[in-house]
């Protein structure tokens, strides 16, 4: 192969336009030639350095993070129980799922799955040991603010529950008895793991926690929140670090605060569901949004950008990025089947999950949402996909994404009826 | 767990980390010269970390890190490119053996003749050159959608690419020349 033709594979490599055929023929001429090859490694060089010159500053790595990382690849558990309490026994390792082979057909929509089948990692006894820092929710989404209006129950006063800064005190509070010392009364379900304040489920187990406060809350798997030390004013303070979470706050004329990273929510009497993605994400120069959905009555919204009223049965999307922004709440008919073709880019995953955000939606003759288009274009979402189909989706996924091809492994489900999309304005 | 057996974790978890600081720079910028994409180039190298702790515990390496890092690095890459389609040039060890003695033949450190001499010559280009760079390695667009941006043809933004690399190319290598004849080389 000569030098131009090198070079003009290499371009269409380098910018990521070069189909596997012509990959092939580059890495089998250069495999021929050593002078090629040396002439193609000093162009990526240059590559390189001109994304050093042009892109962004590289993502810095937090060597603790990648401690925790590195330590749960070499199966290291610390067993250390807090004083006083015993961890719930771990279930061992299950074997792998088998890998189920390619599927074939459009992208429809399905009901995800919650959970995996895969091997339960063993959860570190006490990974606040070595100082990292537990990631809040670098998506940081806030926990809503409950507005608690029940038509059913006895009169309550409506509470405008305001959030708070941890240097604001704006509600006036009562003075209440000393709540107990420890907020947990009972500890139902599947396995968990209990240090000090922190309170995290393995990888399959969902667990039901009840409440000194008579509050309760339902944590799903690979939750993790951690348990303020209460006051007076504020009866219940959660962190949620990551994962998801049904909330029954008690009434009390006292406080249930929660809190996802920097931002508090309080709460006076209401359910509303939080699920922070996890932490294992890819980029960090893409927050990633967090789902908050209200059960029963009203629950706010608030961030930095803005805040937003959650009606009943509505969800909404939280991110450090954006205002909170409702999810689109289109008719059933319209999101029943999604089947066509999308293009987008990977921005991010966790075990279940692939967040992406979506350029351009292309549906097919047979699908309902005429609409599609329209409606997802710029839009993150996350895919769902199924557990047992999870081994090798994600780099499907990312090569779907760079390449812009049919995507035909993936359910999509949209939140709101059966499913997870969530629609949140493009960064 | 003994208190020997303890201390030397906290030993390992120290070196670890330490490693992470000093070469995490070098390690991200060498996984995306060898692979294309920066999400990929950034999993790769955080997987190396992740990889060479495993290799810390069982058989510590001697002599140059950077070096041992970057060779996870490479296999990394090659395991990547059947499992995880990571689009790459070298597709062969013999082709990241080549991308290696290019790599070491750059000065490192604070002040990187190559980067600065790439510097220069992009300094030189027109706004519109610049502009066509900001999209491709800012912005990280396609060249259709650059196309887009630029009222071009798709095969108008491959050319301009194309030229403006080869351009590029033999500024920096007279550049670099110049400065080795003038004594300021490696």
């Amino acid at each position: 192969m000569d030098r131009e033709t090198c070079l003009a594979l290499l371009d269409d490599v380098l910018d990521g336009a070069s189909p596997p055929e012509a990959l092939e023929r580059l890495g089998a001429a250069l495999r021929a030639d050593a002078e090629l090859t040396k002439l193609a490694a000093e162009y990526q060089f240059q590559d390189a350095c001109l994304a050093e010159l042009f892109g962004p500053a590289p993502a810095q790595f937090a060597p603790e993070r990648l401690l925790e990382r590195a330590r749960k690849r070499a199966k290291i558990v610390e067993a250390e129980p807090a004083p006083g309490l015993t961890p719930s026994p771990l279930p061992a390792p299950a074997p792998e799922a088998p890998d189920p082979g390619k599927r074939k057909g459009r992208a429809a929509g399905r009901k995800g799955v919650r959970g995996t089948t895969r091997p339960a990692a063993p959860v570190r006894g006490s990974s606040w040991k070595l100082g990292f820092a537990l990631l809040a929710a670098g998506s940081a989404a806030l926990i809503a603010l409950a507005f608690y209006l029940r038509d059913a129950e006895p009169p309550a006063e409506p509470q405008v529950v305001e959030q708070k800064t941890k240097d604001e005190k704006s509600v006036a509070e009562p003075s209440r008895p000393k709540p107990p010392a420890d907020p947990i009364a009972e500890i139902k379900g599947g396995n968990y793991t209990r240090e000090g304040n922190l309170l995290a489920t393995d990888h399959v187990s969902t667990v039901n926690v009840k409440l000194a406060d008579g509050s309760a809350v339902e944590m799903k798997p690979r939750t993790r929140i951690r348990f303020a030390a209460p006051t007076e004013q504020v009866r219940q303070e959660l962190d949620v670090e990551q994962g998801h979470l049904v909330v029954s706050a008690a009434h009390a004329e006292a406080l249930f605060r929660v809190r996802v990273g920097q931002s508090e929510v309080t709460v006076l009497g209401t359910r509303f569901v939080v699920d922070v993605p996890e932490k294992e994400l890819v980029l960090a120069q893409h927050p990633v949004p967090a789902r908050v959905e209200c059960l029963e009555g009203r629950v706010r919204l608030k961030n930095e950008k803005g805040e937003l009223d959650l009606e009943r049965e509505h969800n909404a999307v939280l991110c450090d990025a954006f205002a909170p922004q409702k999810i689109l709440r289109a008719q059933r008919h319209e999101f029943a089947a999604f089947s066509g073709i999308l293009d987008g880019v990977l921005l991010a995953k966790d075990a279940q999950r692939i967040l992406v955000k979506i350029v351009q939606a292309r549906p097919d003759r047979e699908n309902k949402l005429e609409r599609a288009g329209d409606l997802l274009k710029d839009k993150i979402a996350w895919l769902f996909v199924p557990p047992e189909r999870f081994e090798g989706a994600e780099e499907r996924a990312r090569h779907f994404m760079q390449e812009h091809r049919v995507m035909d492994d993936f359910h999509l489900d949209v939140w709101g009826w059966e499913g997870r999309f969530v629609f949140a304005p493009a960064r | 767990m003994s208190e020997q057996a303890s201390s030397g974790e906290d030993e390992l978890d120290r070196r670890f980390t330490g490693l992470v600081r000093e070469h995490q720079a070098m390690v991200g910028r060498y996984a995306r010269y060898l692979v294309r994409d920066a999400v990929q180039a950034e999993e790769i190298a955080q997987d190396a970390f992740v990889t060479a702790y495993t290799k810390l515990r069982r058989d510590p390496p001697a002599g140059d890190l950077g070096a041992w890092l970057r060779g996870v690095v490479r296999n990394l890459v090659l395991r990547s490119r059947t499992k995880r389609k990571v689009q790459v040039v070298f597709t062969d060890e013999a082709g990241l053996e080549v991308a290696e003695r290019v790599w070491e033949a750059q000065p490192s450190g604070a002040t990187d003749p190559r980067l600065d001499a790439l510097r220069r010559c992009v300094d030189a280009l027109d706004d519109g050159e610049k502009q066509l760079l900001k999209l491709r390695f800012e912005e990280n667009r396609s060249r259709g959608k650059i196309a887009e941006a630029l009222k071009l043809t798709g095969e108008g933004v491959k050319t301009r690419l194309r030229r403006l690399r080869a351009r590029l190319f033999e500024c920096t290598q007279r550049r670099l020349a110049g400065r080795k004849n003038q004594g300021g080389g490696r």
